[in-house]
């Protein structure tokens, strides 16, 4: 009885496990007729002729679009069944959402003043600190780097081995009258002369004082949006009427 | 002022009062635009409570949609203001939907009744009219129950007779995927309904 229940299932587990391997939306989509592909329609019309579930389930999605499509649009729908609240706008809603309205029109000419202060508020603080330590920087270096150069060129009292930011690697004089020569100086003669080095040392110059200006800029840049941040936030904190 | 009924068809009497009462609001006339609203509010209602079955997320999608129609009425571009209602209406309610998923408040939320049918045949015998309604709940809780995405894809489609093109633009994907939504909608649908299916065979 057992061996025949089990010859009677077989069949059925077989073609279960036969379907498990169809493809179930390309049935729909040949339900839907939207299968475009010539090869691909007549591959669902072979499995919904050959398969008993594929049958099954392209005669279940044909059903269920057709009781869709007649479940009601929203106009039939809308016919019988009011709506559960009006949806009318008040006087309030209008002017806050009228672009052209007086209200809106202030509020978009001050938006823009609105968002620069609230950003300052948020940021003015870190960012105005991080520049005035980058000019702080900016300053020590640049300071450094200025008053090697001129010292050594324009008083002689350093040796050029001695002075900062000196290039002590070059070629050694070859007198002592020449010893000086490393860099833009006044020669024995009284003149200026180009020693060989002396257009790096110019650049170096104008580089410093690039520097240093950029540095004083930042500094400054940075103090005053600290200062300003203090000033939007004690406005913001202020209460309105006091 | 832009006239609008120079650009638009206006033998239709229902549109051409549209146009003229969305002209009235554009020149800051509320009344107007609430004229509009009292017009098309059930309709709207109607059609975004089938793409998001609770009740109260509908109704704050559709206030939301005649906000940003009142908002952008400077944007109509002429045609039909129906349409235009009716897409800002599905735009807000995707948008709910996607709130939805990205705040689920309330764990029981009030669903659409179903107690809506479609109107029954004079002729069919009480038998058939019950099974008709039976038949009808069914499928709105199934359809409750798909993913929101298959679900307005289907509802765009079957029932409000959207073609594919325009869901795709309305939803922001390609038509592949519009048909795609639609078929495995379908299929959940068929999933959810096994036990029921003899109520759809006929």
């Amino acid at each position: 009885m057992a061996e025949q229940d089990r010859g009677s299932d077989d069949p059925q587990l077989a073609a279960i496990a036969r379907h498990a391997l169809h493809d179930e939306e390309l049935i729909a989509a040949f339900a839907a007729r939207d299968v475009e592909d010539a090869g691909d329609a007549e591959r669902a019309r072979s499995l919904v002729e050959r398969c008993a579930f594929c049958r099954d389930l392209h005669r279940d999605l044909t059903s269920i679009r057709t009781v869709i499509r007649a479940s009601g649009t929203a106009a039939e729908r809308a016919a019988t069944r009011p709506a559960p609240r009006d949806f009318r706008l008040t006087a309030d809603d209008a002017a806050r959402l009228r672009p052209g309205s007086p209200i809106a029109r202030v509020a978009a000419r001050l938006g823009w003043r609105a968002r620069v202060g609230l950003g300052v508020a948020a940021f003015g603080r870190p960012v105005g600190a991080a520049m005035a330590t980058f000019g702080v920087v900016g300053l020590l270096i640049g300071s450094l780097t200025l008053g090697g150069s001129p010292l050594a060129s324009t008083t002689g009292a350093a040796a050029p081995s001695a002075a900062p930011g000196m290039d002590n690697t070059g070629p050694a004089p070859e007198t002592t009258d020449n010893r000086f020569s490393y860099g833009p100086l006044s020669t024995a003669k009284g003149g200026v002369e180009a020693g060989p080095t002396s257009g790096r040392d110019g650049g170096s110059l104008s580089g410093s004082i690039v520097l240093l200006g950029g540095s004083v800029a930042l500094l400054a840049g940075g103090l005053m949006l600290i200062l300003a941040s203090r000033r939007t936030l004690g406005a913001i904190s202020t209460p309105r009427g006091n | 002022m832009e006239d609008l009924r120079a650009t638009t068809v206006t033998d239709d009497p229902v549109q051409r009062r549209d146009l003229i009462l969305l002209a009235r609001a554009r020149e800051g006339d509320l009344d107007a635009f609430n004229d509009l609203v009292v017009v098309y509010q059930d309709l709207l209602y109607a059609l975004v409570v089938r793409m998001v079955p609770d009740r109260d997320q509908a109704s704050d999608a559709v206030q939301e949609a005649f906000f940003s129609a009142y908002r952008n009425m400077e944007g109509f571009r002429g045609g039909s203001v129906r349409s235009w209602l009716s897409r800002i209406a599905i735009n807000a309610a995707m948008d709910a939907q996607r709130l939805k998923k990205r705040r689920p408040a309330d764990p029981y939320p009030e669903l659409e009744d179903d107690t809506w049918q479609p109107p029954a045949d004079p002729s069919a015998d009480p038998v058939t009219t019950s099974l008709a309604a039976e038949r009808h709940r069914a499928l709105n809780r199934a359809l409750a129950q798909i993913t929101d995405d298959q679900r307005t894809a289907i509802v765009l489609y079957d029932v409000e007779g959207y073609d594919y093109a325009e869901i795709a633009e309305l939803t922001r994907v390609s038509v592949g995927t519009v048909k795609s939504r639609i078929h495995r909608g379908r299929l959940a649908m068929r999933g959810l309904l096994s036990d029921r299916m003899d109520l759809f065979r006929g």
